[in-house]
């Protein structure tokens, strides 16, 4: 028998031949070396190729098998989406206050601005993302569950449910999370030891009233994590007995941690240092009981409005946006719970296709990141109101 | 008319699939789960093979489910569902493909990991060699066009038979043979005399 074609020799490896033609060419494979080479070199490179193939990890496939599901069940976003004229203006004149600051240089303070909660609930920030924090998307849910009755709306890698942490201990606990809420809901936990929370977004751990101990805690706050009431200051209250101040404690981006102005007396010593490389500014925030008005000093920055607190602003050094190290993101943190106005609404549909994928409704302090890129779009949109509409 | 209700009634009771669809399409969470489970990483392989990256390939995985429940309407079922959730995808990644290439976007360097390859390296004696070959394999893949790619990647990586490709991509048999040939063909091409090296 003369060698078959290639085709044929194909076929016989993908044992797609006859019974009869698949045993004479067969027969003839075996005893010609040069076929029987073509065989095994196609076979070879098929297989390689073939088991070369990664598969993600399984994680993936959860995070996705959960959009889809929203995607195929999610209520209509029309349902909320009211057109109001006046809404649209505040929402572009909001985020055009920021992009008036472009380039982006200078310091990030001059970036941080309310949002008009007078037409809608939210604030905008601009504020810079450790690169070194899990990486945003919605990869992190660990299910739909967790992440509704934990209040999660944004991003986390790792949420450790509720169920979790609401016994005594936490122990080599690790938090990773964009929370609206408490990602170690730790209101009922009466000790923490080894805790490493990594908050990125505004992130916070509030309400730790009936926290005991923190050992060996790590607090690590990235963009601009906020730790309001929470470790390290939020467990100096009057129900902890027993605190052990981290003796360093590092903010990076802009970091922001809050305390009553009572108990700050009471914090040991320790080191506050900046992450120099992606800081911009660190707020450490004191409440005084009654309202007063913030003291114009250079240490303790006028907020050019009456206030009920007065807060230290410790600057690291002008940074520039443009080179910043991390991916910038502008904040949206909701005022107010519930499902989104119309208002908000409008915001998210601009900002964020498919939003209400991910936000059936709106938690307070919710925190959304979204990347600079699609506020430019939205920005340039908002060009085209006439000029007379923005004040 | 009436034994083709029958025949479909009957097709849909012996498939499991099929039910599954239907309850996943009302609502029902577990269904939809299990049948999403089931085949996800079928979809994403042939999605990822046939596209240039991991982010399309999600795009066209989570497009292929979707459209899957969205059309279970003109769903035959006296087809298979994986040759079916199967023509979706490739359909979806040859769409995309064409935009691209019409986009003038295609970047052959995306086409193959890094950590694909090492999975290969273990398993051949002559790494570098290994390397540069499974490296060369990927990029003359990648160059194929979408309608012999489709071909490619159902035979090769799912194992697919040729009637089973044939039914996925709605083509004839003969038509399935002739790109896999193709194909093969300008794969070996594409390769040259680094061929040598494995025969």
């Amino acid at each position: 028998m003369n060698c078959p074609d290639f085709d044929t020799l194909m076929m016989l490896l993908d044992g797609e031949l006859e019974e009869e033609r698949r045993k004479e060419v067969s027969d003839h494979v075996k005893s010609c070396s040069r076929c029987r080479n073509l065989i095994d070199s196609q076979r070879n490179l098929e297989t390689s190729w073939r088991d070369s193939f990664v598969i993600p990890e399984d994680d993936k496939f959860r995070s996705m098998e959960w959009i889809i599901y929203r995607r195929m069940n999610r209520r209509s976003r029309w349902k909320f989406f009211v057109p109001a004229a006046a809404g649209i203006i505040a929402v572009l004149l909001g985020i055009k206050l920021i992009m008036d600051n472009q380039p982006f240089k200078g310091r990030v303070t001059e970036l941080l601005r309310d949002g008009r909660t007078e037409y809608a609930s939210y604030t905008l920030r601009v504020v810079e993302d450790r690169d070194e924090l899990p990486a945003s998307g919605i990869d992190g849910f660990d299910s739909e569950e967790t992440a509704v009755d934990s209040s999660i709306i944004a991003p986390a890698d790792r949420i450790i449910s509720t169920e979790d942490v609401s016994g005594e201990t936490i122990s080599e606990g690790v938090g990773y999370g964009t929370a609206n809420a408490e990602p170690l809901q730790q209101q009922s936990a009466e000790r923490v030891d080894d805790a490493v929370e990594y908050h990125r977004g505004s992130s916070s751990v509030n309400q730790e009233t009936d926290l005991q101990s923190v050992t060996g805690g790590e607090v690590t706050a990235g963009g601009s994590g906020g730790i309001g009431g929470a470790a390290p200051f939020g467990y100096i209250n009057e129900e902890c007995e027993e605190a052990e101040i981290p003796e360093e404690i590092i903010f990076s981006g802009a970091a922001q941690s809050s305390c009553c102005e009572e108990q700050i007396d009471d914090i040991g010593d320790f080191t506050l240092s900046l992450d120099t490389d992606t800081a911009g500014l660190a707020v450490i925030e004191t409440m005084p009981s009654s309202t007063e008005i913030c003291e114009d000093t250079e240490d303790n920055r006028e907020l050019n409005q009456p206030c009920d607190y007065y807060s230290l602003i410790y600057e690291t050094s002008d940074f520039d946006l443009n080179t910043a190290k991390a991916d910038v993101y502008v904040e949206l943190v909701f005022d107010s719970g519930g499902q989104p106005d119309s208002n908000t609404a409008l915001l998210l549909d601009s900002l964020f296709t498919d939003w209400s994928d991910y936000i059936p409704f709106v938690y307070r302090d919710t925190v959304l990141l979204v990347p600079l890129e699609g506020v430019s779009e939205l920005f340039i949109e908002g060009s085209a109101v006439p000029a007379e509409t923005i004040e | 008319m009436l034994l083709g209700v029958l025949l479909s009634m009957a097709g849909e009771e012996e498939n499991p699939d099929i039910q599954l669809l239907r309850k996943a399409k009302n609502g029902d969470r577990d269904a939809f789960g299990e049948l999403f489970r089931k085949y996800e990483k079928r979809v994403f392989r042939v999605a990822r093979r046939m596209c240039g990256s991991d982010d399309e390939a999600w795009d066209i995985t989570q497009d292929a489910f979707i459209r899957a429940m969205q059309a279970m309407d003109r769903y035959d079922t006296q087809y298979r569902f994986f040759t079916w959730i199967y023509r979706i995808t490739t359909n979806l990644a040859i769409n995309y493909s064409k935009k691209k290439m019409r986009r003038r976007e295609v970047h052959f360097e995306e086409a193959y990991s890094a950590e694909g390859q090492q999975v290969i390296e273990d398993n051949v004696a002559d790494r570098a060699a290994s390397e540069q070959l499974l490296g060369a394999v990927s990029k003359a893949v990648e160059k194929l066009t979408p309608a012999l790619k489709a071909v490619f990647v159902l035979r090769i990586d799912q194992q697919l038979s040729y009637s089973e490709i044939a039914e996925s991509l709605d083509i004839a048999l003969g038509t399935v043979m002739s790109r896999l040939n193709r194909a093969r063909a300008k794969i070996r091409e594409e390769l040259g005399s680094m061929l040598g090296e494995w025969e």
